[in-house]
């Protein structure tokens, strides 16, 4: 279920006060437990039982690792298992068309069928996570969990199931361990996350992919004007909506006591690439960087290594993110992104003479453009707008004033939150203001038709 | 149950930054927010018919645009009661699909009786069940009045149109059915999520006005799209500019073009025709007639009149039955009614719609009735009206 709908609320409308009533009890995570697999199955009832078996196996390699001299064997039994399940669930269909392709390509007529399968919601962040707890266990950064119930609670807890944060099993296991005490505060921040997240979604985000979408069908049939518009629309689009399920997700657990860690942090106000990946996606970046780019020797190896390793994580980011080879295009640009800032950043003319200001227009130029691979449908219609944008007028790309004013608006106020008058936008009355606002606004702006949230594809 | 004391409860954790672009309230400013927000999600229903002019005309009917606009037609509902000494609630039959405002049966009737106004509370797209939820939830201003309730047979003609077949159907007006309990089998063919979802969003707005309000302005200045979508046909433009405060206009011309069904190829049909003891539209008709006697209504019912031309031998049989059983049901509760007799076959648009000269004929048929003329003159312990001519 969706957090922007009415079934949810009604959900959690019951979730939270029972949860309040059995908190000082045992009965506390079962109730936490049960609800979030309610909420996984409410996608499709079969998900639970794959959701079983992943923590299943997961749970059972890290017990049976716990003083075995065979521990990275299991160790391995999880990776693979996890990679199974991603590669057959999320990859099968990629990797199905490309071997049909290369078999063409050979000179056979011979072709694979093509894989209908459904994609389980959620698995790329619940695999993750999931795999975070057995390689932090592997490398000795946490005691094993005894408790079948707590780990899979800490998997599947519903805050976060769908789209993140990806939780480490450091961080949120041991608020798992004992009752959380809730304080007041918890509930007010809890509140003001998940409504300032539900406004992102509903008024924000929403808005703008009816725009995005019209566009992003038919790139042919548009010139550049709108084609950047579309882009930088969708920069938008996806902050928000992403944005805004963490911030729900975050508000959603704050209330009931358990802290997620911040997802992102005004990334459009980046003035490197590395500063973006430190403020997007921020589960996500830490995820690879621990599990993958340090493993692979990280910066400690020379420079050559680092950019070596510095792509293969980005690559396989973007892999991550959807299987075609646009994401990976697109991880591949945001490694080039972050080979070229990084070299740049080593010199003091780009450090202190180049304005601040500048470096974040380029960041965000640059990254609007990436967006292009990640939104278009196919490779083909990538390249054609690519090709549109450089090559027909400006035209008139018809992008609603309205956007335009809600976008300005948004980066206005990231802008300021990072200022020095700041605390402009903390004044009480600015507060209840805006947040008044936002509400009676999202009132209005409940539309008859669904947008699900972008990364829930994932 | 054995409880974990407070003091091993596991302390607030320390707290990660609170967010990027999230206002952070403390509890007095959220306390200010939610009294600033009810105040408003409260007030402005209430002021907005105060803001918008309403000022429906003679021959007035419902935009048929505005048929799913409930915040409307609670307001239309209200004005009629307080001008009107007799309204009447029906289907599209009642509306007037195929004639103009001014050829509709409550015109024809106030042509013929200009002592007696009746109203046009008519609503396109409706059918008993539909009319059932519509007074139950937005028809609280009919009360101490007089009440013609129109009943048409058609919708108990097969288990598809009476809603109780096992396809999913397109209905119209979903959101003034039963969402949840009965449950509805067209409901259970969507699927759980689906149904679940809808049911939700359904009850939601029906119990809550700044909703329906919501609604009312779409579908009264942004021509029934989301603003998300009025906004991409209309780039430049404020959506605040939209709302002019000018209804739509009543719909004065025919929605259907008026050609007599024997234009066509005069096929006869089949109709299964639903028990009455079966029927989902037939128990959902009785419990409107309940309603609005028990809201201190005077009612009377107006049957068909049904295209019986257009029936097969078999089904007429079936037809004259249900009919029976409709008139036994009505005088076993003393409910004065008249079951209109069947009009010329080209005096039909359809199995149920009546053209001009079939309305006319039948608001005459109507007048000379004295079962109608005695309601309708019985005043009775009605309170009196305001606006009562």
């Amino acid at each position: 279920m969706l957090f922007h709908t009415w079934v949810f609320m009604v959900f959690f409308l019951i979730t939270y006060p029972v949860y309040l009533l059995l908190r000082p009890t045992k009965l506390a995570l079962p109730w936490l437990f049960i609800t979030s697999y309610v909420f996984y199955g409410w996608w499709n009832p079969l998900y639970v039982l794959l959701l079983v078996y992943a923590t299943g196996i997961d749970f059972f390699s890290v017990v049976l690792m716990d003083g075995s001299r065979y521990r990275k064997f299991w160790l391995w039994v999880s990776l693979l298992n996890n990679i199974v399940l991603l590669a057959f669930f999320k990859y099968a269909t990629f990797l199905t068309d490309n071997l049909n392709a290369m078999l063409l390509l050979a000179g056979t007529s011979c072709q694979f069928p093509m894989p209908d399968i459904l994609l389980p919601v959620g698995i790329s962040f619940h695999t993750f996570q999931s795999i975070s707890y057995v390689i932090d266990f592997y490398r000795g950064n946490i005691p094993r969990e005894r408790s079948f119930l707590r780990v899979a609670t800490f998997v599947s807890f519903f805050p976060q199931l769908m789209a993140g944060p990806i939780e480490r099993a450091a961080e949120l296991l041991p608020q798992m361990q004992r009752p959380p005490r809730i304080k007041w505060r918890q509930v007010t921040d809890g509140l003001s996350l998940f409504f300032s997240g539900l406004f992102k979604k509903l008024v924000i985000s929403n808005f703008l992919a009816v725009y995005v979408d019209k566009i992003y069908a038919a790139p042919g049939q548009f010139e550049s004007g709108a084609l950047v518009m579309a882009t930088f629309a969708y920069a938008w689009q996806i902050y928000c909506d992403f944005s805004g399920y963490t911030d729900m997700a975050r508000g959603l657990a704050r209330m009931m006591g358990y802290e997620f860690m911040l997802n992102f942090n005004h990334p459009y106000l980046a003035t490197g690439l590395g500063d973006f990946w430190s403020r997007w996606h921020i589960s996500l970046s830490t995820w690879f960087r621990d599990y993958l780019y340090v493993p692979l020797g990280g910066n400690r190896r020379g420079t050559l290594t680092t950019y070596r390793n510095m792509a293969i994580t980005m690559l396989v980011a973007g892999l991550w993110h959807g299987a075609s080879w646009s994401f990976v295009i697109w991880g591949g640009l945001h490694a080039l992104g972050r080979i070229v800032t990084r070299e740049l950043e080593q010199s003091i003319f780009y450090r202190n003479l180049v304005p601040k200001l500048a470096k974040q227009l380029m960041i965000f130029v640059f990254v609007l453009f990436t967006w292009i691979f990640f939104r278009g449908q196919s490779l083909a219609d990538v390249w054609l707008m690519i090709s549109r944008i450089f090559s027909t007028p400006w035209g008139n790309p018809q992008f609603p004033v309205l956007g335009l004013a809600m976008i300005l608006g948004l980066w206005g106020y990231e802008f300021l939150s990072e200022s020095r008058v700041r605390y402009l936008l903390e004044l009480p009355v600015v507060r209840v203001a805006l947040m008044t606002a936002m509400i009676v606004t999202m009132i209005f702006f409940t539309s008859s038709g669904e947008q699900p949230f972008i990364y829930f594809q994932f | 149950m054995k409880t974990v004391p407070k003091n091993e409860m596991l302390p607030p954790v320390k707290t990660t930054p609170f967010g990027s672009s999230a206002q952070r309230l403390r509890g007095k400013e959220w306390l200010a927010t939610a009294v600033l927000a009810l105040l408003i999600c409260w007030g402005l229903p209430r002021l907005w018919p105060r803001i918008e002019p309403f000022t429906p005309g003679p021959d007035y009917r419902l935009p048929y645009a505005l048929s799913s606009d409930y915040f409307m037609v609670r307001r239309w509902y209200q004005h009629a009661v307080r001008e009107y000494p007799v309204v009447m609630i029906g289907d599209s039959v009642t509306w007037g699909e195929y004639v103009r405002a001014d050829e509709t049966l409550p015109a024809c009737m106030n042509r013929l009786a200009p002592g007696g106004r009746v109203a046009n509370l008519g609503l396109g797209g409706a059918y008993p069940a539909a009319l059932a939820g519509l007074v139950e939830y937005y028809g609280n201003a009919v009360t101490g009045t007089k009440v013609i309730l129109h009943l048409n047979p058609l919708w108990m003609s097969s288990p598809e149109t009476d809603l109780s077949g096992d396809n999913e159907a397109r209905i119209n007006h979903p959101r003034l059915l039963p969402q949840f309990v009965p449950l509805l089998k067209p409901y259970k063919a969507k699927g759980y999520k689906v149904w679940v979802e809808e049911g939700l969003s359904a009850v939601i707005e029906r119990n809550t006005p700044i909703l329906q309000l919501a609604e009312h302005l779409r579908l009264a200045y942004f021509d029934s799209m989301d603003i998300q979508g009025w906004v991409l046909q209309n780039p430049a433009h404020n959506p605040a500019s939209a709302i002019t405060l000018k209804l739509p206009e009543a719909t004065r011309e025919a929605k259907s073009r008026p050609v007599p069904w024997t234009a066509g190829d005069r096929k006869k049909q089949v109709y299964a025709w639903v028990p009455l003891d079966k029927s989902f539209q037939f128990a959902a008709f009785r419990a409107t007639v309940r309603r609005l006697q028990k809201r201190g209504n005077r009612v009377f019912v107006l049957v068909g009149p049904f295209n019986t031309h257009m029936l097969t031998e078999g089904s007429a049989r079936r037809y004259a039955d249900l009919q029976q059983g409709i008139n036994a049901w009505l005088n076993a509760n003393h409910i004065p009614c008249h079951a209109a007799a069947v009009l010329p076959a080209d005096e039909y648009a359809d199995a149920s719609h009546p053209l001009a000269a079939g309305y006319q004929r039948l608001a005459q048929a109507l007048q000379a009735d004295p079962a109608f003329q005695t309601w309708l003159v019985d005043k009775g312990d009605l309170p009196p009206k305001l606006g009562s001519k």
